[in-house]
């Protein structure tokens, strides 16, 4: 239980590090940036309360939102994507439901049941945060191709950071 | 009310959901009214801080490009300075005043963050409120026009770029001396749009814009940028998309311009109602 909590404390920092000092300088023909902290909602244990789920995915956005001078927004998009988490979990759930002991990984669940996961949660995130960026509905398709092109790298470096660091 | 309650309970990860959304959105539309600085001011403060060591590795990376930009520039002065000395020993007017009356002084500024990437953007700058930059100043760098100071703490102030949809700007083509406004549309950190030159004008591609100085932030002739584009508009106006001077992607060194006869010229204009 300790372990399982200084080792969710350190992968925060380290993901919120991440974002704000290598991702967000990595900006794609232009304004592309993928948002990969967002990783840490996805991989919080399948038995970790909602309330602690809103609150953590809360605190998550704002430590992004500090160092970008946008109060509000990521945490924002963070607490909406914690808020469908548990539907999209249930949702997804293989037919004798998740095994205890076991977390929402790659490793445990194959590539396809991962892949869906995480696909429906960074559209979720990715459409809030840049619908609340730009505040209004006249660009709506240049925000969505935004929202998509992002999205997608995303996706890709979320995949792949399950096969570098979580290979166990 | 016991059932209210017992909503309340049994329904709490939604209602706690749509308290942590409203107190986020209170967050960004309270950022975005632009007089509330204060919050902004604390948390620059703390960022500040933290940047101060990561800009200083980027700084290094770009050395070279800033030496040459530098060299450059000194260049420039040099040749603006022969110009004026050979002026002053021609001349044979009349010296009115022993000691001229400056305008405008220059504040030299490190960039420790900036983004470019975003729909407002903002760029931090290592000097603030103890070097005498106050909001509404003028910054610019070797290139041209950056950006306005928006909030000053002690030691840091934020700057809005030209790049941020907030930002206007008072600007003229060079060459025949029309002016209009400029604005940023948010695609792309190296175009803007100029707008509100009539139809009669002369337009050619790659006409220099510079700033008009009519307001009391930036003084005149300040290079905006070159233009790449331009569209008649419905109505009697152009539509111009200009090429922005100042790379936002590699900026370091920045002046920030105090204008000293600011409040002189705001008092004469707010007497005669000339706003």
């Amino acid at each position: 239980m300790i372990k399982l909590f200084t080792r969710n404390i350190i992968r925060f920092a380290v993901l919120v590090l991440l974002q704000i000092l290598v991702l967000n300088n990595i900006q794609i023909s232009g304004h592309i940036v993928p948002y990969v902290y967002i990783l840490f909602i996805l991989l919080m244990p399948f038995e970790t309360p909602n309330w602690l789920l809103l609150v953590t995915a809360f605190a998550l956005g704002l430590s992004v939102d500090l160092f970008t001078q946008t109060p509000g927004m990521h945490a924002a998009a963070t607490v909406f994507m914690a808020f469908v988490r548990p539907y999209v979990l249930g949702l997804s759930a293989p037919r004798d439901g998740y095994e205890p002991g076991s977390f929402p990984r790659l490793y445990y669940y194959g590539f396809k049941w991962f892949l869906r996961y995480t696909v429906i949660l960074v559209l979720v995130h990715h459409f809030v945060l840049f619908y609340i960026e730009v505040f209004r509905f006249s660009d709506f398709f240049s925000t969505l191709l935004r929202v998509l092109i992002s999205s997608l790298f995303s996706v890709i470096l979320i995949m792949l950071s399950q096969y570098f660091i979580y290979r166990k | 009310m016991r059932n209210l309650l017992k909503i309340i309970v049994r329904y709490y990860f939604f209602f706690l959901f749509l308290l942590l959304e409203a107190v986020s959105i209170f967050l960004v539309v309270q950022h975005n009214s632009y007089h509330q600085a204060q919050f902004i001011n604390i948390t620059r403060s703390v960022e500040g801080f933290f940047y101060t060591n990561f800009g200083g590795l980027r700084e290094y990376l770009v050395l070279k490009q800033t030496n040459l930009d530098l060299n450059m520039e000194n260049t420039l002065l040099r040749n603006q300075l022969d110009g004026l000395n050979r002026k002053m020993e021609t001349s044979t007017g009349f010296i009115y005043d022993s000691v001229p009356r400056r305008q405008f002084s220059y504040i030299p500024a490190s960039v420790i963050n900036s983004s470019t990437n975003k729909q407002f953007n903002f760029i931090t700058l290592d000097k603030g409120r103890h070097h005498g930059i106050e909001p509404e100043m003028a910054v610019i760098s070797a290139g041209g026009v950056v950006g306005v100071v928006y909030a000053a703490s002690g030691g840091f102030s934020s700057v809005i770029p030209m790049i941020n949809r907030d930002f206007r700007l008072s600007a003229k083509i060079r060459r025949n001396g029309y002016f209009g406004s400029l604005s940023w549309t948010g695609t792309g950190y190296d175009l803007a749009i100029l707008k509100e030159i009539p139809y009669h004008v002369d337009i050619r591609l790659g006409d220099t814009i510079v700033t008009s100085g009519y307001s009391a932030i930036f003084p005149e002739g300040i290079m905006v940028g070159t233009i790449r584009d331009f569209e008649a508009e419905e109505g009697n106006f152009y539509t111009i998309a200009v090429t922005i001077a100042v790379d936002y992607k590699n900026l370091s060194y920045v002046n920030v311009i105090r204008n000293l006869l600011r409040d002189e010229q705001l008092e004469l204009e707010r007497i005669s109602g000339n706003d």
